[in-house]
């Protein structure tokens, strides 16, 4: 991983405390399309990767999650999905004002209906192809990290 | 002393001809004497003329004893009617709290008979068989006729007005046949009918008219009124006795058959010269009467349980057939076993929704104001079952059917959405063959200050009409059956329904699961390895040859034609799941709207469309964008090399759709493949030629299919290309009839 760093909860975990942005995700392949994309793109981006839902969780319970201006949440995780995920945050941490943006591989219509109602900040579909996704990465990176102003 | 008595105990004149008291005739017939006395044969009361002269120096018992060789003081006289047979007389007497009435008739002669009681009771054996209604009738005369040896014995069924027809009859040659006449009710009156009640037999012995006085003894004063009723003797009916003549009948002879307790007919005997029939054999065709009385319950019951058996049985095959298939109206009405076959009628009409079919003689066009009246009439009826209307004309002035419906007998099936079956009658022409001219004057004779009788029997045709055959008690019952049996099925198609539903959903909701996972799990794997390769070219392409750099555009190009797939499978079963948003559809912007995405790409930039402005639809505008878009697409798609591509749209507005063509330039599909370019996966070309995944006409049909549309291939512009018809609702109403219609 070139330009993305995984961030584990537990006593010994060293990490930064801020980051750009923040992708929840369970497929190591997806982060290495990402690490790909991000190291080709924007080499001076701090990414933080956390591996999944019940981590972020931990972090958030402990007050350890470093700060990001965006948090990347995929749907489609085991254990706890990111819906239920973004329940729980939206319930239980109200105090966490960091945009979340869905990420999904589908456009299953009551998937982007839920993330919404749970007041999601965005909803992307990963694009089937590398070319289309990359393009779609770049604009939402772009927006969410260096147009869009949060406190 | 004695004096002789009138022949009627009250006025029977002109003011009360129509209804001869013959309860009152005071007379006795002249085959025997009778005699009234106190119960202690002291006194007498009223005699014939022979005995009321003997009387005068005989006594009563001295008087009987004579003529029979009987012992008054002896016989124990206890019943009502006691018959006693002497020599030469048979005597019969029958008591009262006030009197003894004795009837002395002959013993056998003159010209009577007497039979054994052998003969008499293989006789009742002989009619007591199982037989058919009609078999049981011919039996019953051929017994009659042999026991009694009378020339003509016929039997009369009354109809609901008692006029009498003759449906069997047993006669010597000579004797004019009546069989299939009809007799008027006037000829039997209502008091000879009430009397039957009171006398299963009556016998006229001599219609000659020779018939004897009664004397009343002067000498007591304080005596009971002259009681004739159930005494055989009894005088008969001058008008009767002409009657008879006429038919040139000496002696006659009835026998009533009461059924249900009504008068259902007679066996009349006649004979041409006088013939007695005695007591025992009086007392015989009593017992035939009542025999004949609970075998036609017996007969009535089974030859209705036959037919109602039958009836059900059709009934079962209508149902079966309404099971089997998918229009309710087509079956009850067209099928081998319609309706009409179930009740007797001449035409049929069901109404279910908004249809109104019609079977027989009825013509749905030139009736089809009144019928939508009637239907509306119906509705503001009260809730009911079965509903008859016999006299249409008179029950319902207001209409006009013609003669086509004379009489109707309706089936509510629904009283909330006014469903109705209705059987219909029209007039009918009756021809009635009637036993002689039946005029409605009646022949009052002033000479002989009474009716006169008719005097030819002669077959006289009479033509009825306007009206048509009466629904019977059985034909209301079944059409109350059906109803229930109708409901019945209804119901338990409906819990079918309710199962399958449940089913359905279940199966919906596997189908989601199942599409949500392909649209993930596939989707997944397959982004890696697309995302891998593009990598590789990037990143190593410096370590790679030519070959290596091939192999891994084959396999990007691999991947991006199994996404299509997949894209295209998630399409189709969503169109096939998700309910639809219907909503009014501007079709001339959206199809612009298509148009320039299609233009928007390069490749595409010398394509044309000519299309007129085009009209509102009612649809889902997403799924009615996507079969614009597969449509035009695949138009684009399969051009012939170096064609520019055309396409040319017409529609034609239709009553609540709009019929849709849509030419092109195209490469066309022969004529053998159009069915088959509809089934998903279905190619006809290869993909090296027009890359393709074969699910695109398939997405189309469903669509035009889910919004209660067809679609059909024709040839395309002159005849090269391709041409598709098909069609979209153009009123919410008619998306949602067409919806319920359309299979698949």
């Amino acid at each position: 991983m070139k330009n993305i760093i995984k961030i584990n909860s537990g006593p010994n975990a060293e990490y930064p405390s801020k980051f750009d942005a923040i992708f929840i995700e369970d497929s190591l392949h997806e982060v290495m399309l990402l690490d790909n994309l991000l190291a080709k793109l924007f080499p001076a981006l701090n990414c933080g990767w956390i591996q999944n839902a019940k981590i972020l969780l931990e972090l958030l319970k402990l007050d350890t999650l470093p700060k990001s201006k965006v948090m990347f949440l995929d749907i489609k995780m085991p254990d706890i999905s990111g819906l239920e995920c973004l329940e729980i945050i939206k319930s239980e941490y109200q105090n966490y004002r960091t945009p979340i943006v869905m990420l999904s591989s589908s456009e299953h219509a009551k998937d982007m209906q839920r993330a919404y109602e749970l007041s999601c900040n965005g909803f992307l579909v990963k694009d089937a192809n590398l070319a289309d996704f990359r393009e779609k990465m770049t604009m939402a990176i772009m927006y969410w990290t260096k147009m869009n102003t949060i406190k | 002393m004695a004096d002789s008595i009138p022949y009627y105990s009250e006025p029977y004149d002109l003011t009360n001809c129509e209804s001869e008291p013959l309860i009152n005739i005071q007379r006795a017939q002249s085959y025997g004497e009778l005699l009234l006395c106190d119960l202690n044969f002291k006194h007498w009361y009223y005699a014939s003329e022979i005995l009321a002269k003997a009387l005068n120096t005989t006594s009563i018992i001295d008087l009987v004893k004579g003529l029979t060789s009987l012992d008054l003081n002896t016989l124990d006289i206890t019943s009502n009617t006691t018959f006693i047979e002497g020599h030469p007389k048979n005597l019969i007497i029958h008591r009262n709290e006030a009197a003894y009435t004795l009837e002395l008739e002959p013993n056998a002669a003159p010209g009577g008979i007497k039979l054994s009681t052998r003969q008499l009771q293989q006789s009742i054996l002989t009619i007591s068989r199982e037989y058919s209604f009609q078999e049981f009738i011919d039996k019953v005369c051929t017994e009659v006729r042999n026991i009694t040896e009378y020339d003509h014995v016929m039997v009369y069924q009354f109809d609901e007005n008692y006029d009498g027809k003759v449906i069997e009859e047993k006669k010597t040659e000579e004797r004019p046949t009546y069989l299939g006449l009809k007799f008027p009710n006037t000829d039997i009156p209502k008091q000879a009918r009430d009397l039957y009640f009171h006398e299963q037999v009556r016998i006229v012995y001599d219609t000659s008219g020779t018939q004897t006085d009664i004397y009343s003894n002067t000498l007591i004063k304080d005596k009971p009124a002259l009681d004739l009723k159930g005494v055989s003797i009894r005088g008969v009916s001058p008008i009767h006795l002409e009657y008879l003549r006429n038919m040139k009948v000496s002696s006659s002879f009835s026998v009533a058959i009461i059924h249900e307790n009504k008068l259902w007919g007679l066996i009349a005997c006649h004979h041409t010269s006088k013939k007695f029939i005695n007591y025992e054999i009086r007392d015989w065709l009593k017992f035939v009467s009542s025999i004949i009385s609970s075998n036609l319950s017996k007969l009535f019951k089974y030859n209705s349980e036959v037919s109602v058996g039958s009836k059900k049985l059709l009934r079962k095959q209508i149902l079966e057939k309404i099971l089997a298939s998918k229009d309710l109206a087509d079956s009850l009405l067209n099928s081998d076993h319609s309706i009409m076959n179930l009740i007797e009628s001449d035409g049929a009409i069901l109404k279910m929704g908004s249809d109104i079919n019609c079977s027989g003689n009825i013509d749905n066009d030139s009736l089809n104001v009144e019928l939508e009246n009637l239907f509306e009439w119906l509705s503001q009826q009260e809730d009911f079952n079965v509903k008859v209307i016999n006299d249409v004309k008179s029950a319902l002035p207001n209409y006009d059917f013609g003669e086509t419906i004379a009489s109707m007998l309706i089936v509510q099936l629904s009283h909330l959405s006014g469903d109705y079956i209705i059987w219909t009658r029209q007039e009918k022409q009756i021809e009635i063959q009637w036993a002689g001219v039946i005029s409605k004057d009646k022949h009052f004779d002033a000479a002989k200050n009474r009716l006169t009788p008719r005097k030819s029997f002669e077959k006289w045709k009479q033509l009825e009409g306007g009206k048509a055959k009466e629904w019977t008690t059985q034909d209301i019952e079944v059409a109350a059956q059906l109803k229930r049996e109708i409901r019945e099925y209804l119901y338990e198609r409906y819990n079918e329904m309710t199962l399958l539903n449940q089913e359905l959903k279940e199966a919906y909701e596997e189908m989601e699961t199942f599409s949500y996972s392909v649209s993930h799990d596939l989707k997944a794997p397959l982004r890696s390895i697309e995302g891998f390769a593009q990598i590789l070219k990037e990143d190593y392409h410096t370590v790679l040859d030519e070959h290596g750099l091939q192999l891994l555009n084959i396999i990007t190009s691999s991947i991006a034609k199994m996404n299509d797939f997949i894209a295209d499978i998630l399409k189709f079963s969503k169109l096939n799941r998700e309910s639809l948003h219907i909503m009014k559809v501007n079709l001339n912007d959206l199809l612009d709207q298509e148009w320039r995405i299609i233009k928007a790409i390069k490749e595409h930039e010398n394509a044309v469309l000519i299309k007129p402005d085009l009209p509102t639809v009612y649809g889902d505008v997403n799924v009615i964008s996507q079969i614009f878009a597969n449509l035009m697409g695949n138009s684009i798609k399969y051009v012939l090399k170096g064609e520019h591509p055309k396409i040319e749209i017409q529609y034609y507005e239709k009553e609540g759709f709009l019929e849709i063509h849509l030419y092109d330039n195209g490469i066309g599909i022969p004529p053998q493949s159009r069915s088959k370019v509809f089934e998903v996966f279905r190619r006809l070309v290869s993909d090296e030629e027009y890359p393709g995944t074969g699910v695109g006409l398939s997405i189309v049909k469903k669509g035009i299919n889910r919004h209660g549309g067809t679609i059909k291939i024709t040839d395309g512009i002159n005849e090269i290309g391709t041409g598709f018809i098909f069609t979209l609702p153009t009123n919410a109403q008619f998306l949602e009839l067409r919806k319920n219609k359309t299979i698949n």
